[in-house]
């Protein structure tokens, strides 16, 4: 029997239902064809948002933008709460990223990767071990955990990717097309690992196209 | 740092162009700068003989009478006009016999008359002489009361006239006082003079000289026949050893020439053998040196020769790394292009194309910084002609071989990838243990040849694999050591979990690829154990040249001396005696030593005895027991103690000390050491010398004034060995500091493209890892550890190799074994800690470098998917990795995929769908069972016929949409492309625009690929796949990345196409696709499920 991701990780700092990101008009351009139109959009705690567009609508923009790594051309972006004061949101409590890319560090077996935000973030080793272990086991990793992201495989690494952004308990959780490698089974596995940092009072917004994951999602942002 | 950051990024170039530049440069260098510093060596070797032999000895003399003959000068005049390297004729007359000179006081002198070309610049006579006047110096002033104004008579000396003839004084005016001309040292002008100018080791006053000139000479020596020397000296600045020897030929020729021209009025002089008086080669002196140079430089290359062949393997290497650089760089492009069939010779020939320019450039660095190097730090700043024109072709052979190693590399690199061969029996000999049959081969021909051989003042050059014996010693192990070090780093993967975050970090990606940290460790071990071990060993040379000479001549000058006396007290010297004897039947040495005076004199090594010098030499101070003498015995056993001299006089010893070496010992005989009293005591008829340390420069001189009688001249401890062959020895060790400092190269740019290429790899990471608390010092503290870690590891080893190897070699390379005292290590610390300091700086400007091109924004990508047509697969396993770390992707798979429709391979991740794709595509091979494609079983084909396959029967569509373009060209660009890969003939534009219209992307010819969406380079890459009708077309989830607008167009691009005729092999978990497939196969955990 493992622990539940909820039992293993503390609440983090939002305030339940309280607005977390208000955006207003933002809009970024990239090329006279190419950009995110001007968008209108609320993240609150405890939201889990499915941001969907057909491609080139901007959504990996709108991630980018909230994860601190672009400016918006025009509009307003403002973070709201303690987590916004003296820049925490840009830290990985703050706001945790699964990326396309994934990111992961070559040189770390998976375990590492997932436990590296916890381990720089400065938590205790047993804690550290016990949520890294409880977030390896809800992502059906198990097997996987000590080998290096080149000896296992593109949907485990994503899952690995999917866990060292959970197992932080982010304010603010992105992915970008999180479940595009995984089957069905895993996808959802995923997902409900995503929703814990929601259900944690945290805000998580996935930009997909799956349609199964639109259609299950709580609220949805379109950008079409 | 920002700034800095910018500036770094700035200049920074691509790693692939620049590693080509650079492994070409070194392979350039590697073959090139030892023919050049060969030369170098041997004109160096000439240089050092041309300053320690007399220039007259070294240049041409003729001799012929002294009555100008005109078409003789004229034919001596004008073959000299040409030659180089030559300086003015110099004439010296000279008289067939003495002369005296009568002074004022009216006392008759002995006298030498001089008179040479260019003798009133060399003593400063202006204007020059008149007939009528003389010149004396000033030891004539003082000696025979002579100056400026005297009035002198010459004549020849009476006795030696020739009989008959009658001596007429001559009577001249004094109108110089010059200088007492120096013999010690004598001046380079007048050592062609200097029996005249030493002094009669009789004792004698020397003789007054006169300075005339020649037509004064020539009625001063009348009746005496008088000849005149025509000497053509050697000009040795700028002489390379090439223009030596040309030198030598054309002095040859002269003389030839002009002794078969002689005119007919010499015939009288000539046939009593008077002129040409020299037979056989006119120029010894010359010969000599140049044959010693010869010898030098078969010396020196017989040594570079393995450290050149090192460092050409190493350049190999190094170009096959740089084209997997550029493979990498090209990857995208030539993968497409392998896949489609094409020739990996042809991609090879490809590359080199493009690769011209820069291997060019890199040859001609190559070139430069050989000419360069040997120029400022070789032996000789000199080169030869031929020297350079080898060097020249050497740097084109370098150009040719690199271009083809990089291209061949790039495109077999990754040919390798796309279609990997079979794997055979796993090979795991341990190859490398053969290099130690190497070492022992190599160290038993340097034990039993001792490398090079000095005998005199030639030298055989040595034995290759003897001389080679650092390099193999220094090599050989780290070979050894590379898979254990890979091991021990596999291990490490897990350790210092509990170090610094940055530390641990750092430690990871050390442990995280163990082959390349391997290389990294142990390039930098041989770039610093080749250093310390060259700088050692020509410091070892050097010191044991100093120690041999010292201990041959016991101090700095040795004075033979006709009887033993006091020594003066303001020399630092003493006296010693030798004598003769023998012991039964071994010849011994016996030394006799001042017990007052020697132990502060001579130089001795401190590992001659266990005890000191002033110890051994108290212990055989004469004691009461008048029966035997006390004695040390230095350099074996005695038969017996009962010595006796070679005059048959006893010398009964005692033995009270025994040293391995000792001051004075010459040869290998044994050396008994005595206090000098007790052989007086005995009268034994004795040898008595004088040595000095720190002696003047008129030591002969200040012996005499002493009342010493001084025998011959003194023997100096710098010049007693010949110094050209050790020089051979620290020259060509030398060469291995440059193989250092290339391996060093060598290293720092595996360090660059190693930190450049992990850099990228974790480049998406770095802006995560900065929220997650990771700072920028924290990225350098980790950059360092990554840098520094296999840098000490390496240092560390090659400190301990180099000492161990050196204590082997260097008593082995001993070039006079049979003299004392042994070869031994002289460490240069000094370098070591340069050697250090170099490798700090190093590793602190890789760390910034690093540091400073990290952090670029993630970008974000698409994932696409391509699918496959269908095959019979019969019983399929495929194994990934090795041992208890491989997984088994398939496992016994069976599946009969029709040949018409969609059909697709479904599974969760990780189950093995595109391991099966890839063997479909002919992309990868099973370990075992069958793959039949289109009724081939392409299983067990060869490469060329796998290429040939995919070539005719197969579309294979990439997942990430633009690996399936060539970016560089436009829409229809590629598909004409895709044409010529298939071999089809030329498409006319409107067969391209029908090809693209298939796939619903009319009117988008010219676009650029760029400018396309990811569904739309997925739609064109089909088309390309699509050209030459293959019987399938196999892709790989080409719509994972797609939203579902896109990836639905896609399906009904793929219905459209079964429609026509096209078969689909799919491996998807998208259920669009997976709902339009006609047939799917279910696979999980790399086994078929139902």
């Amino acid at each position: 029997m493992t622990d539940s991701p909820i039992d293993t990780m503390t609440a983090t700092t939002a305030t339940p239902a309280a607005a977390i990101v208000e955006a207003t008009d933002v809009a970024k351009r990239w090329s006279p064809t190419a950009g995110l139109a001007p968008v209108t959009f609320t993240l609150r705690a405890g939201d889990s948002v499915v941001l969907c567009g057909r491609s080139g609508s901007g959504k990996s923009t709108v991630l980018g933008l909230l994860a601190g790594w672009c400016e918006p051309d025009s509009g307003r972006l403002e973070r709201i709460g303690t987590w916004a004061d003296d820049q925490h949101w840009r830290e990985w409590r703050g706001t945790a990223v699964v990326p396309q890319l994934l990111g992961l560090l070559q040189e770390l077996p998976l375990r590492e990767n997932i436990s590296l935000g916890l381990r720089l973030g400065g938590i205790d080793r047993r804690s550290l071990a016990l949520r890294t272990q409880a977030v390896i086991e809800a992502l059906d990793l198990a097997e996987q955990a000590d080998r290096l992201p080149a000896e296992v495989s593109l949907g485990q690494r994503q899952r690995a990717a999917a866990a060292r952004a959970v197992v932080s308990a982010p304010t603010l959780l992105l992915a970008d097309e999180p479940t595009c490698h995984q089957d069905a089974a895993h996808a959802t596995m995923v997902l409900e690992a995503l929703r814990s940092v929601a259900l944690l009072g945290g805000a998580v917004l996935v930009a997909s196209h799956d349609e199964s994951i639109i259609a299950s999602a709580e609220r949805t942002i379109s950008l079409d | 740092m920002t700034g800095v950051a910018d500036y770094i990024t700035m200049v920074g170039v691509r790693i692939g162009p620049a590693s080509v530049i650079a492994a070409t440069a070194l392979l350039a260098v590697s073959l090139a700068a030892a023919p050049l510093y060969v030369s170098s060596s041997a004109t160096a070797a000439l240089h050092v003989g041309l300053d320690k032999t007399c220039a007259t000895d070294v240049g041409l003399n003729l001799t012929m009478p002294a009555h100008s003959d005109v078409a003789l000068d004229t034919q001596l005049a004008d073959v000299t006009k040409g030659l180089a390297h030559v300086e003015a004729p110099i004439n010296t007359t000279f008289a067939d016999g003495q002369f005296t000179v009568v002074g004022a006081d009216g006392v008759r002198y002995r006298a030498i008359v001089i008179a040479r070309d260019g003798d009133d610049a060399q003593l400063g006579i202006d204007p020059p002489l008149a007939t009528g006047q003389v010149a004396v110096q000033a030891y004539s002033r003082k000696r025979a009361d002579l100056g400026v104004g005297s009035v002198v008579s010459v004549a020849t000396s009476p006795g030696l006239r020739t009989p008959g003839a009658v001596a007429t004084p001559v009577t001249l005016n004094v109108t110089n006082v010059v200088d007492d001309i120096p013999f010690s040292p004598e001046q380079s002008y007048w050592c062609g003079a200097r029996s005249g100018l030493r002094p009669n080791p009789g004792g004698d006053p020397p003789p007054q000289w006169l300075i005339m000139n020649m037509n004064q000479m020539v009625q001063v020596a009348r009746p005496l026949r008088v000849f005149r020397q025509w000497e053509l000296r050697v000009e040795d600045e700028g002489l390379t050893r090439d223009e030596a020897a040309i030198l030598v030929t054309k002095f040859q020729q002269i003389a030839d020439a002009t002794k078969s021209n002689i005119s007919g009025s010499f015939d009288n002089e000539r046939s009593q053998g008077y002129i040409f008086r020299q037979s056989g080669p006119q120029t010894p002196q010359l010969s000599k040196l140049l044959r010693q140079a010869n010898t030098v430089s078969d010396v020196v290359a017989k040594t570079v020769e393995p450290i050149r062949l090192s460092g050409a393997a190493a350049s190999l290497l190094l170009l096959v790394g740089a084209g997997v650089l550029v493979a990498r760089q090209r990857r995208r492009d030539f993968r497409l292009r392998l896949i489609r069939g094409e020739s990996p010779w042809t991609l090879m020939a490809s590359s080199m194309r493009s690769d011209a320019l820069f291997v060019a450039f890199g040859g001609l660095i190559g070139f430069g910084l050989s000419v360069l190097a040997v120029k400022v730090f070789g032996p000789s700043s000199l080169l030869e002609s031929s020297a350079v024109r080898i060097a020249v072709l050497f740097s084109a052979a370098s150009v040719v071989v690199s271009s083809s190693v990089v291209g061949g590399s790039c495109a077999f690199a990754t040919h390798r990838s796309v279609d990997p061969r079979a794997q055979r029996l796993r090979r795991r000999y341990p190859f490398e243990w053969a290099a130690v049959v190497l070492v022992f081969v190599s160290y038993r021909r340097l034990d039993r040849l001792g490398g090079v051989q000095l005998v005199g003042a030639d030298a055989k050059g040595g034995d290759l694999l003897a001389q080679a014996f650092p390099l193999i010693l220094l090599v050989v192990p780290l070979v050894i050591i590379a898979r254990p070090l890979m091991f021990a780093l596999r291990s490490s993967r897990r350790w210092g979990a509990r170090l610094l975050t940055p530390v641990w970090l750092g430690m990871r990606r050390v442990a995280g690829e163990p082959g390349v940290t391997a290389v990294i460790v142990l390039t930098t071990a041989l770039a610093f154990g080749a250093f310390v071990v060259s700088t050692a060993m020509t410091r070892s040379a050097r010191q044991l040249l100093i120690d041999k000479s010292q201990t041959f001549v016991g101090a700095d000058v040795e004075v033979n001396v006709a009887s033993a006396g006091p020594v003066p007290a303001d020399l630092d010297a003493t006296l010693v005696q030798r004598i003769q004897a023998r012991s039964n039947e071994t010849s011994v040495d016996v030394l006799g030593v001042d017990v007052a005076t020697f132990a502060d004199v001579v130089h001795m090594r401190a590992d001659a005895t266990s005890s000191s010098l002033a110890n051994l030499v108290r212990s055989i101070t004469s004691s009461g027991d008048q029966t035997s003498i006390a004695a040390v015995v230095v350099g074996g056993t005695l038969p017996t103690d009962d010595l006796v001299t070679l005059n048959r006089q006893q010398l009964p010893i005692r033995q009270v000390g025994h040293a391995a070496f000792f001051a004075g010992q010459r040869n290998g005989a044994v050396l008994v050491v005595v206090d000098a009293a007790a052989l007086t005591r005995l009268g034994l008829g004795v040898t008595p010398q004088v040595w000095v340390q720190h002696p003047p420069s008129d030591i002969a001189a200040r012996l005499t004034t002493a009342g010493f009688t001084v025998l011959g001249s003194p023997q100096s401890a710098d010049s007693v060995l010949s110094v050209v062959s050790f020089l051979a020895i620290q020259w060509s060790y030398a060469a291995l500091r440059a193989f250092g400092l290339m391996i060093g190269l060598v290293a720092i740019l595996v360090q660059l493209v190693v930190l450049d290429s992990r850099r990228k790899a974790r480049r998406a990471a770095v802006v995560l890892t900065r929220s997650m608390g990771m700072r920028r010092r924290d990225d350098t503290i980790a950059s360092t550890t990554e840098i520094v870690v296999p840098v000490l590891v390496g240092f560390l080893l090659a400190m301990a190799l180099s000492v161990a190897m050196l204590q082997v070699a260097v008593p082995n390379l001993d070039t006079l074994r049979n003299l004392q005292p042994p070869a031994r290590v002289v460490i240069d610390l000094t370098a070591i800690w340069i050697a250090a300091v170099v490798g700090i700086v190093v590793t602190v400007a890789l760390a910034v470098y690093d540091t400073a091109r990290t952090g670029h924004p993630i970008r974000w990508n698409r994932c696409a998917m391509d699918r496959r047509p269908v095959v019979s697969i019969i019983g399929v396993t495929r194994r990934f990795g090795q041992g208890s770390r491989s997984v088994l992707a398939l496992v016994d798979v069976d599946a009969d995929i029709a040949g018409q429709g969609l059909t697709c391979i479904a599974g969760p991740s990780g189950s093995g769908k595109s391991t099966l794709v890839n063997l479909i595509g002919c992309l990868d091979r099973p370990q075992s069972g069958n793959v039949v494609v289109a009724g081939v079983d392409v299983t067990h084909l060869g490469q060329r016929r796998r290429r040939h396959f995919r070539r005719r029967m197969l579309g294979l569509v990439s997942s990430v949409p633009t690996e399936n373009l060539i970016s560089t060209l436009d829409v229809a660009a590629n598909v004409r492309f895709a044409v010529g890969q298939r071999r089809q003939r030329p498409y006319s534009p409107e067969q391209v625009a029908e090809c693209i219209a298939r796939v619903g992307l009319e009117g988008r010819e010219s676009q650029r690929i760029s400018e396309l969406s990811g569904g739309e380079q997925l739609r064109l890459g089909v088309a390309c796949a699509l050209i030459g009708s293959p019987r399938l077309l196999i892709a790989d989830e080409p719509t994972a990345s797609l939203d579902h607008t896109t990836a639905d167009s896609i399906v009904d691009l793929f219905r459209t196409l079964t429609v026509e005729g096209v078969g689909f092999v799919v491996a998807t978990h998208d259920h669009h696709v997976l709902d339009a497939a006609n047939s799917v196969v279910h696979l999980d955990h790399g086994r078929r499920v139902s």
